[in-house]
């Protein structure tokens, strides 16, 4: 049974009526647009810094779809406007030559979703289109004020770049991820601190001199770059006391301390197997004791050897659950509720987000990755902020960190950024 | 008069004197006793925050009095623990004096001075953590007595602070927050976070690490300090609401003094008055009274205080009842001590007789601590008796190493150069002495093996109680052990002595015994049956007709009448025996000899024999060699006895069989049955009976009792300890049972406590219907 909450009563309007707000409202950045890449993991990015800039409340998401599909896997490479212009001759091509050929066999076309589902039904996202945003931004500008344009991933960056080279005077366009070149085509980019990894020494020793300028980013980070530790996320405070009091049932009485497993899936950065999965269950066996109750959620993208590992080792054990996978997903109590975490080395978002509640996070499988999440998972490691899991802890001492706090901190940098423009957010 | 006091205690004109915060204080004061050992975690509030959020401001509002460090950089560098105790103000006949005490001091002293108590506080700071702002966790207790606060106990903790600076270490936040943690987690501590006004209430620090502990934040209150200097045109009506992060106990807002006042040395009265002022003129902070200004937060804590504590009590009741009972009982097992000489000899004499007691006990079977998992006691010594002695005597086969051949041999031996006319009766004997010694061995063994068992229960008894003494421990083990060493000499003298008696007298009239013509006529059988299917036998019966079955049974059952009567055996046995030429075999004659019949029964009998052949065999040759020329195969000196059996042989030897496994029977019978209560007489009941007396010879004497009676230091010190936190817990237990826990006995719980505690509780009658009144603050 969860608590019956009340709508809170009307307030008095007591505040001072918007058009009295300094420097009149064509100043005061109130809506923002995202555009996304359909990937979860970059789109949760961009609407983590919504957030935290306080306009989740008004925010538009746009995506750019990639072809998918049959030959497409093949076309990643190529940039997204081309890549779209050549699936559309080529789908033409297909239909007419089947069309000459009178077959009946569709293969390639059953398997091509078309963008944003479109001839599913109803479009609920719109796909990105830079003179549809431009318009907006230049139409509305004096009426709603400027418009901030996030955008996340490789895919977006001509996008957001045009939409900024168009209509420059009317938007603040953020990119999220580096961009490889050309930085400043946007009025600002937020990367993690590892992505400059292979400007480092350690790090150019492992790339021969003749790949160097293949490999972003090309040169050091300007000005308008805010280097974070890891990724965006929406988890804050605020989240965990609303997912706190939204799983107290589930959460409240179990015995603790809780300790909360999340399982990423192997990469090519960090690759790993059923052994990984081993040596955590026979850690997590080895530390039970010192656990009041553990609570494993397993990624949809985990494999299944993996997961086979973890359901044979702990399924049965009376102190671990293991998540279904049927909703709803417990992901956010976990987080609020957890008095410890230990998180797979693969996933820089599941780390984030664990690192920002402050709260013990162990790593397991670190030795598995190389390259830039190797560097960061060392950087956490020597801020203390995370931990290797051994086996050998007593996961009821709690130890603390400052908590990871990108998001908020990305936000402020965009606000001293839009105030020396004489801009202002939405209060 | 209201008009001199701050204001603190003047808007909350109704103090919710509650017996209980009094209680927690006085708890509090009690485990600080049992220092760190304490495992018991008492209600408390700590409050927490980033650093300069106005912590401290918000303590010394709460208290109305300036006391502690400030300044713009760390301050609170150590957990200061503070205790606010209402006193009775003047014009209930007490006092307005206002003063603190710290606990580290000894004796307490009390400092009327206030800016003293903060230079105490600065320096004891100092002291553990030096002067450079470093930071540690080892709390500083202080208590304030006043007429003018309420009675709430706070724990100050350092400020998150992000930046190290001087002496701090360069993981100073991740230090001050695990710090906090330690405090926070606990679910008995209530947490007041403070956050600025003036800085995102989402990305608070003191709400943050609040979340950790508490993540629904049912002990959380909200305080949102600096409401003064927020941004024009933005206010903290919706923080203050929960609408941005609810929080079950709310928030409530203040306006701290700033640097400038205080610099000034504006008095936190005036201060108070300039809160009031300052919400009074803010219209957006109309109607939200309840949760604005010091007094209103002194008022929520410490409602919120006082139910906290309430349904946290019986739990913590239990928890102080069991820890209670576990220290009576540990307490109890290091003993009473006495110093004077005649209780300690009272002491060792009641322990002897309890060791001896628990001793008879345990062998009787009648010890409390009986198990019943495995044999214990006197059980074993069934056990030994019945499964081990008795049963392995019960499968010894007397006959087993026998062979036909040995007992044919012996009769031939002891018919001497005629061939027999009548079974001897010499073999039998010979044999049965020679199965019967084989008894001692495992006799003798069975008594060590109780007495084994007698040391094994002697370490047993009293293991717990002697812990305390090891010198005694040791003594009563060297004395019980001699003991029954000296039990034990007897009880295998007495077993030896069995052994031999039965040796020595073969009593043929037993009237268990086969006798003779009970034995004929079933070896008769017996041979004859066997016989049948061996027609191969039959030739040589007739070859030798002097041996016919028929006539030797005739002589044999002659020769073993001597059941009826003795005599008549002797006669009719003598003549044979003196045809035999040698002396007769009426049993006088030595066990050598006897043995000496047996080739190869042991080394020596078999080289004796030799020795006695030898000279004989030498002289007839040398007899032959004279009188005549022809000259005979020299006999081997080692003769066996024809290898074939005749019928006559096969009866014989079946015969000596029966009678030796008859005989045998009744002498294994008669040691199982002498040999246990031998033991039993000799050994175990005797060290029963006689133990208690052996103690006191031994042990009782006055020069020794002192020595025996020494206790390791250890122990001293741990019963020390053990007794001053059963004090420590019993004087807890007290406490709480002053105060009421059930709902319904709260309003005469007040009427007790404001009776018995008068002159701690001022104003309780008056506040009871106000804490009625304010049930809706039930968490």
């Amino acid at each position: 049974m969860r608590p019956i909450l009340l709508p809170d009563p009307p307030s008095l309007s007591t505040g001072v009526p918007d058009i009295f707000e300094q420097g009149g409202s064509h100043n005061v950045v109130r809506r923002a647009v995202v555009i996304g890449n359909g990937f979860p993991g970059s789109e949760n990015q961009c609407i983590g810094l919504v957030r935290a800039l306080g306009l989740s409340d008004n925010h538009l998401l746009y995506r750019v779809t990639r072809p998918k599909g049959g030959l497409n896997e093949w076309l990643h490479w190529l940039p997204v406007g081309f890549h779209k212009k050549l699936d559309f001759i080529l789908r033409h091509i297909y239909l007419y030559s089947r069309l000459m050929l009178g077959s009946k066999q569709s293969k390639y076309i059953s398997s091509v979703p078309s963008e944003n589902g479109g001839n599913v039904g109803l479009a609920s996202i719109l796909e990105a289109d830079v003179k549809g945003i431009v318009n907006l931004a230049r139409q509305t500008y004096e009426k709603d004020g400027p418009l901030i344009v996030i955008a996340c991933g490789r895919d977006t960056i001509s996008i957001a770049s045009s939409i900024r080279r168009l209509a420059s005077e009317n938007v603040f366009v953020v990119q999220i991820q580096h961009p490889r070149s050309h930085l400043n085509r946007f009025d600002m980019v937020i990367t993690p601190r590892h992505d400059y990894y292979p400007l480092t020494l350690e790090a150019q020793e492992q790339v021969p001199r003749f790949m160097r300028s293949w490999i972003t980013p090309r040169e050091p980070p300007q000005d308008h770059v805010v280097l974070t530790t890891g990724a965006l996320h929406q988890i804050d405070y605020a989240s965990l006391r609303k997912a706190a009091s939204a799983w107290h049932d589930e959460f409240a009485a179990l015995p603790k301390p809780l300790v909360v497993v999340n399982i990423g899936w192997p990469r090519s950065n960090c690759r790993y197997g059923a052994d990984l999965a081993k040596q955590l269950t026979d850690s997590l066996l080895n530390v039970l004791a010192t656990c009041g109750s553990v609570r494993i959620t397993l990624s949809y993208k985990t494999p299944a050897k993996v997961s086979r590992v973890i359901f044979k080792e702990l399924g049965d054990n009376p102190k671990v659950y293991i998540w279904n996978g049927q909703e709803p997903n417990p992901y956010m109590g976990h987080l609020a509720w957890g008095d410890a975490f230990v998180v797979t080395a693969d996933s820089v978002s599941l780390i984030s987000e664990a690192c920002s509640t402050g709260k013990p996070v162990y790593v397991v499988g670190a030795d598995h990755c190389k390259w830039k999440i190797a560097e960061f998972q060392k950087s956490l490691r020597e801020r203390g902020v995370v931990r290797s899991f051994t086996g050998f802890e007593d996961m009821s001492e709690s130890w603390s960190y400052p908590p990871l706090n990108d998001t908020a901190e990305a936000a402020t940098r965009i606000r001293r950024e839009l105030a020396a423009r004489g801009w202002s957010l939405r209060s | 008069s209201v008009d001199d006091l701050p204001p603190s205690s003047a808007s909350a004109v109704t103090p919710l004197g509650s017996s209980v915060i009094p209680i927690v204080n006085k708890l509090q004061d009690i485990f600080a006793q049992l220092g760190s050992q304490s495992t018991i975690a008492l209600p408390q509030v700590a409050v927490v925050g980033s650093q300069s959020s106005g912590k401290s401001s918000v303590l010394e509002a709460l208290v109305g009095r300036d006391f502690l460090p400030r300044g713009n950089d760390i301050c609170t560098r150590r957990p200061l623990r503070l205790q606010l105790v209402q006193t009775k103000p003047s014009s209930d006949g007490g006092s307005d004096e206002e003063w603190g005490e710290f606990l580290h001091h000894d004796p307490v002293r009390r400092i009327y001075d206030f800016s003293e108590i903060r230079r105490e506080i600065e320096a004891e700071t100092n002291r553990v953590s030096g002067e450079n702002k470093g930071v540690s966790d080892i709390p500083i207790g202080l208590k304030i007595f006043s007429p003018n606060v309420l009675d709430i106990s706070l724990v100050d903790l350092p400020g998150i602070t992000k930046v190290p600076v001087g002496d701090q270490p360069s993981d100073i936040e991740a230090r001050i927050r695990t710090m906090i943690l330690t405090y926070i987690k606990e679910p008995s501590c209530l947490i007041l976070a403070v956050s600025p006004a003036n800085t995102d209430l989402a990305n608070s620090d003191a709400l943050q690490i609040a979340g950790n502990a508490d993540p629904d934040g049912h002990r959380t209150i909200g305080v949102i300090t600096k409401l003064d200097i927020m941004d024009r045109g933005t206010d903290a009506r919706n923080h203050l609401l929960g609408k941005t992060i609810p929080l079950r106990l709310g928030y409530v807002g203040v306006v701290n003094r700033s640097q400038e006042d205080i610099l000034m040395n504006r008095s936190i009265k005036d201060a108070l008055v300039a809160e009031e002022k300052f919400f009074r003129s803010r219209p957006v902070y109309s109607g939200l009274t309840d949760r604005l200004g010091v007094p209103q937060l002194a008022k929520k804590l410490n409602q919120v205080l006082v139910q906290h504590i309430k349904a946290l009590l019986p739990s913590l009741k239990s928890r102080i009842n069991n820890a209670l009972f576990a220290t009576a009982k540990e307490y109890e097992s290091y003993g009473d001590i006495t110093e004077s000489r005649g209780g300690q000899g009272a002491l060792l004499l009641s322990f002897i007789t309890k060791y001896c007691e628990a001793y008879s006990s345990t062998l009787e079977g009648k010890s409390k601590e009986m198990s019943t998992s495995e044999l214990s006691g006197g059980a074993r010594i069934l056990y030994i008796f019945q499964s081990v002695f008795v049963k392995s005597l019960e499968e010894v086969d007397p006959c087993e190493d026998l062979t036909a051949d040995d007992i044919r041999t012996a009769i031939q031996n002891a018919t001497g150069p005629r061939s027999a006319l009548f079974v001897p009766d010499v073999p039998f004997e010979v044999l049965v002495r020679r199965q019967i010694s084989r008894l001692l061995d495992p006799s003798l063994q069975c008594a060590r093996f109780i007495f084994d068992e007698l040391v094994k229960i002697s370490h047993q008894c009293m293991m717990k109680e002697l812990q305390r003494f090891p010198v005694l421990q040791k003594r009563m083990d060297e004395v019980i052990g001699n003991f029954l060493r000296e039990g034990l000499e007897p009880s295998q003298a007495m077993i030896r002595d069995l052994i031999e008696m039965e040796m020595d007298y073969i009593n043929t009239s037993h009237p268990n015994f086969i006798g003779g013509t009970k034995a004929v006529e079933q070896a008769m059988q017996t041979v004859k049956s066997s016989r049948i299917p061996h027609p191969v036998a039959r030739p040589r019966d007739t070859v030798e007709p002097e041996r016919t079955a028929s006539s030797g049974s005739q002589i044999k059952t002659r020769s073993f009448l001597g059941r009826q009567a003795n005599g008549i055996i002797t006669d009719q046995a003598v003549p044979t025996a003196a045809d035999a030429e040698r002396p007769a075999p009426a049993g006088s004659t030595s066990w050598s000899g006897f043995s000496s019949i047996f080739r190869g029964s042991d080394g020596q009998a078999a080289a004796k024999n030799n020795l006695l052949n030898k000279p004989f065999s030498e002289t007839t040759q040398e007899v032959y060699q004279n009188l005549s020329t022809i000259y005979l195969k020299e006999p081997p000196t080692i003769l066996k006895s024809s290898e074939t059996h005749s019928e006559q042989e096969s009866v014989e030897i079946e015969i000596t069989k029966l009678l030796l496994k008859s005989y045998y029977d009744i002498v294994r019978k008669n040691v199982e049955d002498l040999v246990p209560k031998a033991i039993m007489h000799f050994l175990v009941n005797y060290t029963k009976r006689e133990l208690h007396n052996v103690f006191i010879e031994k042990l009782y004497r006055e020069n020794l009792i002192e020595e025996l009676l020494k206790e390791p230091d250890e122990l001293a010190i741990k019963r020390k300890r053990t007794q001053e936190t059963l004090r420590i817990l019993q004087q807890a237990n007290r406490t709480l049972d002053e105060l009421p826990l059930e709902a319904e006995s709260v309003e005469r719980g007040y009427k007790i406590g404001s009776e018995a505690k008068h002159e701690e509780l001022p104003g309780t009658r008056r506040s009871r219907t106000e804490t009625n009144g304010n049930g809706r603050l039930h968490m």
